[in-house]
């Protein structure tokens, strides 16, 4: 049941059609871990916030520091020394303090991820490396949980919505690794492809529209242009390939 | 046979070339023979951007058939068709 307060609040989304009361409900019941609390999890935090996600699992072990400050909006001078997760509950709760914020300050590892992950209903691929991108992948596979990824550098995004054992993995695509090395970057082109995330993650939660399944969002902020290559799920995919791939429905709907 | 060829975010590349799209007239006809052109018409430059030190393909390019197939380093013995489009791209990993 909404309250009165959060009937007001969230009075023009659940006036659209797909959403309404009941969806309402749905996204004040869910649990989204935003893995990675920097200029994708900044804005992807805010807005999964904003629209009432009940329960928000921040996970970062990183400090705040002044050359985060051109993209990761929800932290601010006075934080830099802080625990990302933090300082970014500090900001969530006071923007919605509905919002439970479940602040992880870990390094995700093969070890722990699925411990850390346990009882999420979607992924939020916030990272800044591949290796950890690779491992976030692999645990959403094997607990079945939506996976929502997104990567930047410079004014480029990429985006791509994963159903474990239904779409496209992240290794169908990628292999190999490439070092963590400091990448170029403005914050606005996270703060794009974050939303669209978001959006992704909403949708989902929703049971609405269609989703970026098999489909690579190529964003180019200097061009302006937004393009989509198919991914193919690889059968011999070592991640996703031993699931078994029923024919998708037409829309990627929360089971 | 004619091959296109286009690349998204790899500047150290398009600002040699001076273009993001051309067509390329290949005598061979694989992923590698297209790589192996390029180097040739463009030198040390484009070499450097797509292989390492070790000669190893960098792993920060990523190649696209046809906007569809991903195909990785090792599988540059892929054969191509007149007419296929061939995308080079950064792999993207920031966050």
């Amino acid at each position: 049941m909404l309250t009165p307060n959060e009937r007001e609040r969230y009075d023009r989304q659940t006036m659209m059609r797909e959403i309404g009361e009941k969806g309402q409900e749905k996204l004040k019941r869910s649990r989204v871990a935003i893995a990675g609390g920097g200029g994708l999890g900044s804005p992807i935090a805010l807005y999964l916030a904003a629209a009432g996600v009940g329960t928000l699992r921040m996970i970062d072990h990183d400090r705040v520091s002044l050359s985060n400050l051109n993209r990761q909006v929800l932290h601010w001078e006075g934080d830099i020394g802080r625990k990302k997760v933090n300082s970014a509950g500090t900001k969530l709760k006071k923007f919605n303090s509905a919002v439970q914020i479940e602040a992880i300050a870990k390094t995700i590892t093969e070890d722990n991820a699925s411990t850390l992950l346990e009882g999420c209903d979607a992924i939020v691929d916030a990272m800044d490396n591949l290796p950890s991108r690779y491992i976030l992948n692999r645990c959403a596979i094997e607990k079945k949980i939506p996976f929502f990824h997104g990567a930047v550098n410079g004014f480029e995004g990429r985006a791509m919505t994963i159903l474990p054992g239904k779409s496209a993995c992240l290794r169908c695509m990628y292999r190999g690794s490439i070092p963590q090395e400091k990448f170029p970057v403005i914050g606005v082109t996270p703060a794009v492809i974050g939303c669209i995330q978001a959006t992704e993650v909403i949708k989902y939660l929703l049971g609405i529209g269609q989703l970026l399944i098999n489909r690579l969002l190529l964003y180019d902020g200097l061009e302006l242009t937004f393009n989509e290559f198919t991914v193919l799920r690889n059968p011999e995919c070592d991640h996703c390939g031993s699931l078994s791939t029923p024919l998708l429905p037409g829309a990627g709907q929360k089971e | 046979m004619k091959i296109n060829v286009e690349f998204m975010g790899l500047p150290m590349i398009t600002d040699i070339m001076g273009k993001k799209k051309l067509e390329l007239d290949l005598s061979g006809n694989t992923v590698k023979d297209v790589i192996d052109e390029l180097m040739k018409r463009y030198g040390q430059k484009v070499k450097e951007a797509f292989y390492d030190r070790e000669e190893n393909f960098d792993l920060m390019v990523q190649t696209v058939l046809n906007g569809k197939s991903f195909i990785p380093a090792d599988k540059h013995d892929t054969p191509l068709k007149e007419g296929d489009t061939l995308t080079f791209m950064l792999l993207l990993a920031g966050g």
